[in-house]
Formats: C-alpha cells, sequence, structure tokens
C-alpha cells in the first residue's frame, strides 16, 4: 500500500488547482533549448550520491558536511569524494540527470553523521553552494523545526539574489517546513504518475510545484532501483527541468525560471 | 528554619509517599508499546515498530514492536548512518519503499536479523513538538483493510506525534521525584539545617535512585548556606557532572 505525502493533495486528480491565469507565448523548445543542461553546475544536498549507479555517470564535486564539537563554527566541510549512505542522494541525482542529462552535478552530503547540530550541517552544506557557484540546487529535505526558519531564510535569500534556482521538497508532514516553504524557494510535494515531462503549477502555495512522486521507480544505492513515495522524489524533477531552463537562457534569474516553468506546466498549458 | 517549614516539608513527603503508588504510571516502553499495537492494528499491519534516537551512540534503539519479528527487533541498535528508518531519522522527512527486500541495505540491517522482511515499509519521524527528530515510527506490510493511501500517512503521522507526547510525559514523571526534592532543598536554604539532616535520614532509610536524590539534595541544601559564590560554583559542578553521566549512561545503553 502507498501512501500520499501530506501537500501532494494540491495535485490529486480529481483536485488539481489551476495553474497562473495569465498566459505567456512561451513554448518548450524554447524554454528548454537542446534540453541536455550542458554545463550547468547543479548540487545535491543530500546522503551523497553514488557515482558508480549506472544512472549517474560523472559526480564533478562537492564535500562532505559533519558536526564537529573542535571546529570554531562546530561544523567540518571536507571537498572529497565519497559514497551515498542510503541511497536517497542517488535517487534524486538520477532523476535529475534522465531529465537533463549534461549538467555538471555535486554532491553534497548533510545527511546520516551525528544528528546533534544538524541544522548548522545542512546550513553550511547550502552555504557551500552558494559560495561554489552552483546555479540549481536540489534540497529533498525540509525540517518542522522552527529554530531553522531566520537562518534558512537567510540563506535562501542569498542564493536568490545570487541567481540561484533552489527546489525543496515540502516535509511529508502536513506541518509548516523550511526551507520549502520561503518565496525564494521553489516548493515542490509529490503527484501520481511517472511522466517526469508533466508537472504542475499551484497558483496557491506553499505546495507551488506538483511533480510525479508517488510510487515511482527510483535509483538507489548498490545499483538498484525501488519503488518509493515521498516528496523528495518530486523535487528532482523540478531541478532537473530548472537545469534545461538556465543551461538555455544564461544568466538567467530564479524569478525568470519561474514564469517559464509556470507557461510549460500541464495545468497551464 | 521558620515554623512552618517543618510541616510543608512533612506535607511534601506525604503528598509524594501517597501519590506515587497511586498513579502506577507506565513506562514510556508500556506506552511506545501499546501505540505499536493500535498502530499495527489500525493499519492491518503485518508489524509496527517504534526506534529512538541515541544521539551519543548515533544508533536508533528499537523499544517497541508488535507483530513478526517483534520479539527480535526490540533491543536492536541500528547506525543512523544506515538504512532506510536511518534516512528517516536523518533527514526527517517521511519515506514509503515497495519490494523492501530489493533493497540490500534494508535487508542487511533489519530483516535478515528479524527474520522478517516485508515486501512494504512506511516510515515516519517521531518529531517532538520543537521540531526536533526524537526517532521514527515503521508499519510494515500495511493491508488493505487499513487506512486508504491518501490518508495513511496522516494516520502514522498522528501515531508518531502521540509518541512524541507518550515520551514527553514519561521524562516529566521521571523527573517527578528529583523536581520534588529540589523543591524542598529550596526551601531549606535559609540555613536550615534540620531539613538537610532530614533528607539525609530519608537518603538512609531509602533505597536506589531515590535515596541517591534525597543524598544529593541534602548536599546541596548545606552548600546553600555557603553562601552564594560557592553555590553558584557547585551548581557548575553539578550541572558537569549531569552532563557527563548523562553522557556516560547513553554509552552504556
Amino acid at each position: 500500500m502507498s501512501f500520499v505525502p501530506a501537500w501532494a493533495d494540491a495535485f490529486l486528480p480529481e483536485r488539481i488547482a489551476s495553474g497562473p491565469a495569465a498566459m505567456l507565448p512561451i513554448d518548450r523548445a524554447w524554454a528548454y533549448g537542446d534540453g541536455s543542461g550542458a554545463g550547468v553546475r547543479v548540487a545535491v544536498v543530500d546522503s551523497g550520491i553514488d557515482a558508480d549507479h549506472p544512472a549517474i555517470g560523472e559526480v564533478v564535486g562537492g564535500a562532505v558536511v559533519e558536526p564537529d564539537s573542535d571546529a570554531r563554527d562546530g561544523v567540518r566541510l571536507v571537498e572529497t569524494a565519497h559514497d551515498d549512505l542510503y541511497g536517497h542522494g542517488t535517487a534524486c541525482a538520477a532523476i535529475i540527470r534522465e531529465l537533463a542529462p549534461d549538467v555538471e552535478l555535486y554532491s553534497v552530503r548533510v545527511l546520516g553523521a551525528r544528528l546533534t547540530g544538524r541544522a548548522y550541517v545542512f546550513a553550511r552544506g547550502l552555504e557551500w553552494c552558494i559560495d561554489n557557484g552552483m546555479q540549481v540546487i536540489n534540497l529533498s529535505l525540509s525540517t518542522t523545526n522552527d529554530d531553522w526558519y531566520a537562518g534558512f531564510h537567510e540563506l535562501c535569500d542569498l542564493a536568490a539574489y545570487a541567481g540561484i534556482v533552489v527546489v525543496a521538497a515540502l516535509n511529508n508532514e502536513r506541518k509548516p517546513s523550511y526551507p520549502a516553504e520561503f518565496s525564494s524557494v521553489l516548493s515542490v510535494a509529490a503527484m501520481r504518475g511517472d511522466d517526469r515531462e508533466l508537472f504542475a503549477c499551484n497558483a496557491h502555495p506553499p505546495a507551488e510545484w506538483g511533480a510525479p512522486g508517488i510510487d515511482v521507480e527510483v535509483a538507489w544505492s548498490e545499483g538498484k532501483t525501488i519503488r518509493s513515495v515521498g516528496n523528495s522524489f518530486a523535487a528532482p524533477v523540478i531541478a532537473g527541468h530548472a537545469a534545461r531552463i538556465v543551461g538555455a537562457h544564461p544568466g538567467i534569474t530564479p524569478w525568470q525560471v519561474r514564469t517559464i516553468l509556470a507557461s510549460l506546466a500541464m495545468n497551464t498549458s | 528554619m521558620s515554623p512552618n517549614q517543618p510541616d510543608l516539608v512533612r506535607q511534601l513527603a506525604a503528598i509524594a509517599d501517597d501519590v506515587a503508588p497511586a498513579l502506577g504510571l507506565p513506562s514510556a516502553d508500556d506506552l511506545l508499546s501499546a501505540i505499536c499495537i493500535t498502530a499495527r492494528h489500525v493499519f492491518a499491519a503485518a508489524a509496527c515498530s517504534i526506534a529512538l534516537l541515541d544521539e551519543e551512540a548515533g544508533e536508533l534503539v528499537y523499544r517497541a514492536a508488535d507483530g513478526a519479528g517483534s520479539e527480535e527487533v526490540v533491543g536492536l541498535r541500528l547506525s543512523i548512518g544506515r538504512g532506510i528508518a536511518g534516512y528517516v531519522a536523518s533527514s526527517g522527512m517521511a519515506i514509503g519503499v515497495d519490494a523492501v527486500a530489493d533493497d540490500p541495505r534494508f535487508a542487511a540491517d533489519v530483516a535478515e536479523r528479524t527474520g522478517y522482511v516485508p515486501n512494504h515499509l512506511l516510515v515516519v519521524p517521531i518529531t517532538a513538538p520543537t521540531g526536533e527528530v526524537m526517532g521514527v515510527l515503521s508499519v510494515l506490510d500495511a493491508g488493505s483493510a487499513g487506512p486508504a493511501s491518501a490518508e495513511a500517512l496522516d494516520v502514522a503521522t498522528a501515531f508518531a506525534s502521540q509518541a512524541a507526547l507518550a515520551l514527553a510525559v514519561a521524562s516529566s514523571v521521571e523527573r517527578l521525584g528529583s523536581t520534588l526534592l529540589r523543591a524542598m532543598a529550596d526551601a531549606s536554604r535559609n540555613n536550615d539545617s534540620e531539613l538537610a539532616t532530614a533528607l539525609r535520614r530519608r537518603a538512609a532509610s531509602t533505597r536506589g535512585r531515590d535515596a541517591e536524590l534525597a543524598a544529593l539534595a541534602a548536599r546541596i541544601g548545606e552548600l546553600r548556606r555557603l553562601g552564594p559564590g560557592i553555590t553558584a560554583t557547585a551548581g557548575k559542578i553539578l550541572d558537569e557532572l549531569v552532563a557527563h553521566a548523562r553522557a556516560a549512561r547513553g554509552r552504556r545503553r
């Protein structure tokens, strides 16, 4: 038996919200160019990426962030190759690779170490992405912990002003979750279906984007695939589409990417 | 000591003696176990389990379970750096997985050790009201007689919230005795040698944790007569000791 994640109900077939009312003359060919996302730097902030998985291809770089009580800010960041502790980061990266095959993938591992101070670990990972020129950041992570609100709000604003498209999965619980709720971030919930070319736009967020994430095949550890459910798997669909747009229109801002995506959404066009 | 303080202390002691057995409060594990049993029935599932975080050890400790493999799973420790439950604890994100047997990490970590390999697994975080992840609740092979898929996550999350509340209540009750004794020690701070003596006598006549707490409270009561500077220093030392004891207890679990 599967389940429907919180916020996904906005995209159930019988309840799907209508997209933006204003139509713009934007088509897929213009929006995506060759659709490869060539050269676009995409970071997956998660549990690591298994570069040996057949669905991944190359992982260009990245970092591991862990709590470190000896470090001045309580966090240690090492730019080093690493594996995926769970398989979840690999699942997200493979979805992005499927949609935008020529992106440059970066893995920022923030999960799996000791949980003490994990808000700082997550924040430091996001900071690394901003400082290292990432153009699209996938965060299939979010928290309902209010302590994270201010720090993430500031970082997501910084990212947006730096021209970075930040895509975040809403928490699977029906509570405010950060950073997905911020308007500087493209917030994503799961919808039914397995065609990742299709996604929906909800003109009444917090669940702004809907993409396949219910009973979907995803890559997992040790070269496997599994069927799984979670808003986590919907976010990289939107990140993949965003990477195509960024690849076709260098210098584009996150606000413009949002406008283009809204024009291409299945419930708009 | 003011004339009414011995009466106050006697009353407090009498209340503590009367109330503690009358409450007969269940332990945290009893509460978690009841939640697992209810959740398993509601989901018509093969099994349901609750694992709590041991942050010091970086592990999830299975504290309660009902259904297939439950005897084997209780007490099992799992690194938070591995497995589907580890992912949920680490990320705070719920996840549902089909054909779990195909996930080699899951099979190696839990299923092999419990002898039950589910086809489907739903794992939700148990979060404190502040949003901190305290553990995970897992539902194995929910049946068609359970909640419809659109409600399944909400129902599982409701059980996880119940577990979080049960843990909060159990933890408060656990601290009740020490809180009471600290209050008595506070009452004794005005040159109150009689109360400190009484607490020491109580420590001598009781056993186990209560005796330790009574003795500690008596010493705190004495320290406070020595002036604010020494009291503050002693307080700091006690804080350090408590932190050290907690860490040691975490390692022993």
